[in-house]
């Protein structure tokens, strides 16, 4: 339940409140829609979030009440796009300095959320671990069992060899 | 017998004992959290890798190795709207056979006259749907002043990559010559090594 205006109560799916302002949870384009659906009647119930747990979700938010003045990036706007590049904000990137379940748990929290910013700081911080790494760092860094058959270990041989930089 | 009684034992050994007080490897995760995630979110996580890695990744399981052999067009596609947004407006890209493809006039390139070309049919050209596109872009062969233009002569610097792409190798493979963007380590991982 709501407790003061402006305020909603979020429930996470082990069953803990969180009341946060409208505008932050507003973020969430699941959540802005929901409350655009429910209207007046959101103020005054609790809102479950089923997909995301307490601790996810308190992160989630953290990182929304730090962005909520951020202006809405526009679909459409191309000339705004060059400047886009796979550097990620300090703040972001020490937001994101956590274990690899909770860094993961994050990045599916925002897809259901529909809080694309914030999945695509997942993303980046992924990819980031991932570029410039030969398979082998790869597999190490996020615990990936080689599963190849001999055939393929034989393909991707022979793609080695082949391949060439530039 | 008895080694299984020695197995059983160790698996019961509580975790202190079994690390031997040893430190956990920060940032190396215990579960494979990554090839775990939903296609939709591995794609979104591929949009941001450069195509220099596509290939390294390719080659840790056989599950991404599946993946990004079957969406290398949606990949493709996604890091060209992610990350070249204003590029892929500027050359009018459009999907062609499902690659986001450039269709403006200025991607018009002429195939190399003096190429010597063993294995006929492999010059690319930069409107046809493929990666290459993509590389063409990560490559930054066009640089744009503040307006949005193009810096310098467009037609001679896209002509000067696509030459470089089609040209012939001296690497001989199965007998065979092929031109330079067949064996590029960013091609690879779409194009497979020729059989």
């Amino acid at each position: 339940m709501a407790t003061e205006s402006n305020k909603i109560t979020l429930v996470s799916n082990d069953g803990a409140e969180v009341v946060v302002d409208r505008n932050v949870a507003e973020r969430s384009m699941l959540i802005k829609n929901m409350m655009e659906d429910l209207g007046e009647a959101a103020m005054t119930q609790s809102v479950p979030i089923p997909n995301v747990n307490e601790s996810v979700l308190k992160k989630v938010i953290e990182w929304c009440e730090h962005h909520k003045n951020d202006p809405p990036a526009a679909a459409d706007d191309d000339s705004d796009s060059r400047k886009k590049t796979t550097d990620i904000e300090e703040w972001d990137q020490k937001f994101m300095q956590v274990d690899q379940e909770m860094l993961f748990e994050i990045i599916l929290a925002s897809n259901y959320l529909d809080i694309k910013p914030l999945l695509d700081v997942g993303c980046k911080t992924v990819a980031n671990m991932i570029k410039g790494k030969s398979p082998e760092e790869i597999r190490k860094t996020f615990n990936i069992t080689n599963d190849f058959t001999p055939e393929e270990e034989e393909q991707i041989r022979r793609e080695n060899e082949w391949a060439e930089d530039r | 017998m008895s080694d299984k009684k020695n197995s059983r034992k160790r698996k019961r050994l509580p975790m202190d004992m079994r690390t031997r007080g040893r430190k956990k490897k920060k940032g190396v995760a215990k579960i494979d959290y990554l090839t775990n995630m939903p296609p939709n979110i591995l794609l979104r996580i591929l949009s941001h890798v450069p195509m220099k890695s596509f290939l390294d990744l390719s080659q840790t399981h056989p599950h991404l190795r599946r993946l990004m052999r079957s969406h290398a067009s949606t990949i493709c596609n996604l890091t060209i709207l992610e990350r070249f947004r204003f590029e892929a407006y500027r050359f009018e890209a459009k999907e062609v056979q499902g690659w986001l493809t450039p269709t403006a006039g200025l991607i018009c390139g002429k195939p190399r006259k003096d190429t010597r070309l063993v294995v006929p049919g492999l010059q690319l050209q930069l409107y046809e749907p493929g990666p290459h596109f993509l590389f063409f872009l990560e490559k930054k062969v066009l640089k744009f002043d503040s307006e949005g233009k193009v810096i310098g002569d467009m037609m001679a610097a896209i002509q000067k990559f696509m030459n470089g792409l089609n040209e012939e190798t001296p690497v001989v493979y199965g007998g065979q010559d092929y031109p330079c963007w067949v064996w590029l380590r960013e091609m690879v991982w779409y194009h497979g090594v020729p059989s």
